[in-house]
């Protein structure tokens, strides 16, 4: 077993069917990992004997003729702020740099007993705070198609490890756009499920009524198969929803005709890259001739999306990053003689965190405080209202997706955007509303940009972006898989080696 | 809504978040604190009359976990994950200075 690897399916079938052992594929993984890592920095940690020994148990069961689950032998990445007993959880933060979870997270915990098996934690923006990758105290991971471009974020090296073919599949987190975005930038599939759908317990806190755990993967059966696995009610997490799992796979060939996708009708007047409006209509064609309905749909709340968002997030980051002062959580400063208590707080925090989390938390602090809340925060959360209902009368006139980009341009060089944090979050502009109405969404390959550096063509990878109604990730997935049956880009693959 | 960010005002800011900042820091971070903030005053165009915040995006009803004891976290694991204890207590500054009841 070598070369990149690609497929969930494939990978759990070769396992369950006894063509390959899981320790075979561990190994590949763990190898290409091992290789393309001083060149991605795409983990943090490679768990490499931890990973061995879980895909040994695996093998085990399956040599006592046990079920070995649907994700037998599958190699996984998790993002590094969801809580692993294995390895340090250090949400690319030197605040946590040493930190070990004494407990997994609720989809860590699933995914095992699934059978997949965890080859690393992957690097991210810290704490989740970035779109770019670059905000790590690791240092930026890079772009798998073009080594000196950014691979999205903050789900960053979760992102890279896909499109490399170290893994089929990766876990990240979307708090506004941290799955959906980089999986754009990479060329694979990033879905951020219905708000409540994934248990956030053993997820590092950053806006808690807007982060969601999902799949990141070559195509959309795989992210079906995983999303099945780590979905479903967990009494651990109260803001998990009381509904079932799915078997989200079982109606992904079904025909989309009939189904109607609204393209906004606000897209056409933004400033996207040309190669980003080309996928779109395209994307919308392919889906017309595929028996789809394609209207035009009115999101006007669409651009007033990344102010109130960047005012909600940072709240909210504010108040969960308090814990982190060196005497509850984190790291702590050395103590200074006679220093006080507030100027250690102080002290640690600033040692801790990295200058776009002190930022954010800077900013949440000040729309939160005294007499800016009203003027901010609850003007905000208005502003969300008023988003969450644009989507409803979407749907209620008869959308079954929104389809729109996922970012306005192809990944960006990196340290382009590092000293302009507006530019940054302006990048967000189609994916922070999603999360604001907690709804679902998907990103899939759809496109190339072509740009020319220093005389040559570089190609990029551009997605599209589906947006349903609260728990219909199912369709999602569905008209995702359609167009993949139609098209080839979810098949072209970074060339790196 | 916005107010120029002076000094002392990202120096208040900073204080209340408890974090310090150089000379240097608190003056980048007002100018992008500043540019951020303006750009928040699109939402003061909006019609916000008679429209209700929204908090959480949650539809479905949040239930109550049972009120049982679960897991409990052994002794030494909860140890290690602070920043400072001597293997029975967690160590912490001096909250009180010398002399204080």
């Amino acid at each position: 077993m070598s070369g990149p690897l690609t497929s969930v399916a494939m990978t759990a079938a070769a396992v369950r069917g006894g063509k390959a052992s899981a320790l075979e594929v561990a190994r590949a993984a763990l190898t290409r990992a091992e290789a393309l890592n001083p060149k991605l920095n795409a983990f943090t940690q490679i768990l490499r004997e931890e990973a061995l020994a879980a895909a040994k148990r695996v093998d085990d069961r399956i040599a006592r003729g046990e079920e070995a689950g649907p994700l037998a032998g599958v190699p996984i990445a998790l993002k590094d702020n969801i809580c692993t007993r294995a390895g340090r959880t250090t949400c690319a933060s030197r605040m946590l740099e040493h930190y070990r979870s004494p407990f997994d997270a609720t989809v860590v915990t699933r995914l095992q007993a699934a059978g997949a098996v965890v080859i690393g934690k992957t690097n991210c923006d810290e704490f989740a705070m970035g779109g770019s990758g670059e905000h790590s105290c690791f240092g930026a991971t890079r772009n798998p198609w073009a080594l000196d471009r950014v691979p999205g974020g903050s789900s960053s090296g979760s992102a890279a490890a896909v499109a490399a073919g170290i893994v089929p599949a990766a876990l990240g987190s979307d708090t506004g756009g941290s799955i959906r975005q980089p999986a754009s930038f990479c060329g694979i599939t990033g879905l951020k499920p219905t708000y409540g759908r994934v248990s956030r317990y053993g997820l590092v806190a950053f806006a808690s009524s807007l982060d969601q755990i999902g799949p990141l993967t070559r195509n959309a059966e795989d992210a079906a198969l995983i999303l099945a696995v780590i979905s479903g009610h967990d009494p651990q997490d109260s803001t998990s929803a009381p509904v079932p799992t799915e078997d989200f796979a079982a109606r992904l060939n079904e025909p989309v005709e009939g189904l109607v996708l609204g393209v906004p009708r606000q897209v056409a007047g933004s400033a996207n890259h040309g190669a980003v409006n080309a996928a779109l209509e395209a994307a919308a064609d392919t889906w017309r001739t595929l028996g789809a309905q394609v209207v035009e749909v009115d999101l006007p709340h669409i651009d007033a999306g990344i102010a109130a968002y960047y005012i909600i997030a940072p709240a909210e980051a504010s108040s969960n990053l308090a814990r982190f002062d060196g005497i509850r959580y984190g790291r702590r400063a050395k103590t200074l003689p006679g220093e006080g208590l507030e100027d250690l707080y102080a002290r640690s925090r600033a040692e801790g965190f990295g200058p776009e989390v002190r930022r954010r938390i800077m900013l949440g602090t000040h729309v939160l405080s005294s007499g800016y809340y009203d003027a901010y925060y609850v003007t905000a959360q208005k502003v969300r209202r008023l988003i969450k209902q644009d989507y409803d009368r979407a749907f209620a006139a008869g959308c079954h997706a929104v389809l729109m980009p996922a970012s306005p341009g192809p990944a960006f060089k990196i340290g382009e955007k590092i000293n302009d944090p507006l530019a940054l979050y302006l990048e967000d502009l189609y994916t922070v509303g999603v999360n604001l109405a907690g709804l679902p969404g998907i990103v899939i390959p759809a496109g190339m940009a072509v740009e020319i550096e220093a005389g040559e063509p570089v190609s990029l990878p551009v997605g599209v972006q589906l947006v349903g109604p609260p728990l219909a990730e199912a369709t999602l997935l569905r008209i995702a898989r359609q167009f993949e049956l139609a098209t080839v880009w979810h098949s072209r693959a970074a060339s790196i080696a | 809504m916005t107010q120029a960010l002076d000094q002392q005002a990202v120096q208040r800011v900073a204080r209340l978040a408890r974090l310090r900042l150089t000379g240097d820091e608190a003056a980048k971070a007002g100018t992008q604190l500043q540019a951020i903030l303006g750009y928040f005053e699109r939402l003061s165009t909006l019609d916000l009359s008679g429209v209700e915040p929204m908090a959480t995006p949650i539809q479905t009803g949040a239930p109550l976990a049972a009120d049982e004891l679960g897991p409990v976290i052994d002794r030494a694991a909860f140890m290690a994950m602070a920043p400072d204890h001597d293997g029975v207590f967690l160590k912490v500054p001096k909250v009180m200075a010398e002399g204080s009841a």
